[in-house]
């Protein structure tokens, strides 16, 4: 597993997000986990957009996985830049996506579809759901 | 979706805080607020109703802390639970401005028969222009499930959320 790519918030002091990109044969897997909670997350995952922005178009992938499921909160200043960061993966890689959530955590299963901009057909037609317990 | 939290709900609780002057807040509030009211409620309540209770006190407290017009102000913020819902008030100095606003986007999310395509709408159209905030009400009401009120006495402006447990 090749590591792309990584973003971090660090909020009073502590580490509480990062966000991991990776490839392996193919398959591109970014992985969400801790919280977004701080006033403006532009200021700490700017650089993460723009790798992920130079980077994706030239790799070789044909799937994508998006973990959510290890994402805790998001406040409503988060939602931007997730819509960000999948608008890259959707607009930069071909193939399915494979969206992985939390069963039971009303923002990802109510309001992640509306971030992921499922209205669009292209994208609707490309992403598929695995909700997953929390542990 | 938890539309209606199935778990029964025996136990009461209630919690109040004041604070002031908010212009000696340092550090990010809501996010505390959110995240210890919610470890509290987690030794009684089931996880989606203390995760409700968390993000309805960040987003009404990060409401508060991003509209002070007054440093020297007090913000107060009241949460119940019982067998019947989850209350939340939170109320703190603010123009009659600021309260039409605030009354107009309740209003206008209380008549919409799709609060879900209406949050969608506002999320795409305020993200093409850049806009910050404006979300968090929404999310309560779409995502959430809460119902909104605001009110107004004494240059006091009170957010009242409300989700009921019998899946009301």
């Amino acid at each position: 597993m090749n590591v792309l790519t990584y973003g971090e918030i660090m909020d009073g002091g502590a580490s509480v997000f990062h966000c991991v990109a990776r490839e392996d044969e193919g398959t591109f897997t970014l992985t969400l986990s801790g919280v977004v909670r701080i006033d403006n997350p532009y200021r700490h995952l700017a650089n993460l957009l723009q790798d992920l922005r130079e980077m994706l178009p030239k790799r070789p992938i044909s799937r994508s996985v998006l973990d959510f499921s290890e994402l805790e909160f998001c406040n409503s200043n988060g939602f931007y830049v997730i819509m960000d960061i999948v608008e890259i993966v959707y607009t930069s890689v071909p193939g399915p996506v494979l969206v992985r959530r939390l069963q039971e955590d009303d923002w990802q299963q109510e309001t992640l579809p509306i971030l992921l901009n499922l209205d669009e057909e292209s994208i609707a037609a490309r992403t598929t759901f695995e909700d997953v317990r929390e542990l | 979706m938890t539309e209606a939290i199935e778990e029964a709900i025996s136990t009461r609780v209630g919690l109040s805080l004041s604070l002031a002057p908010l212009g000696d807040v340092r550090g990010n509030l809501a996010a505390t607020l959110g995240e210890s009211l919610g470890g509290v409620l987690a030794m009684f309540y089931p996880p989606t109703l203390c995760k409700k209770a968390n993000i309805v006190v960040t987003e009404l407290v990060q409401n508060v802390i991003e509209n002070v017009t007054d440093s020297t102000s007090e913000m107060r913020l009241d949460v119940k639970i019982d067998s019947d819902a989850l209350q939340v008030e939170v109320t703190n100095k603010a123009t009659a401005e600021q309260f039409e606003a605030v009354k107009d986007r309740v209003e206008k999310l209380s008549a919409s028969d799709d609060p879900k395509r209406l949050f969608a709408e506002t999320l795409r159209a305020r993200r093409m222009q850049r806009l910050r905030g404006g979300l968090g009400l929404l999310r309560l009401v779409s995502e959430n499930r809460f119902r909104l009120s605001a009110r107004y006495a004494g240059e006091r402006l009170t957010m009242q959320a409300i989700f009921s447990l019998r899946g009301a």
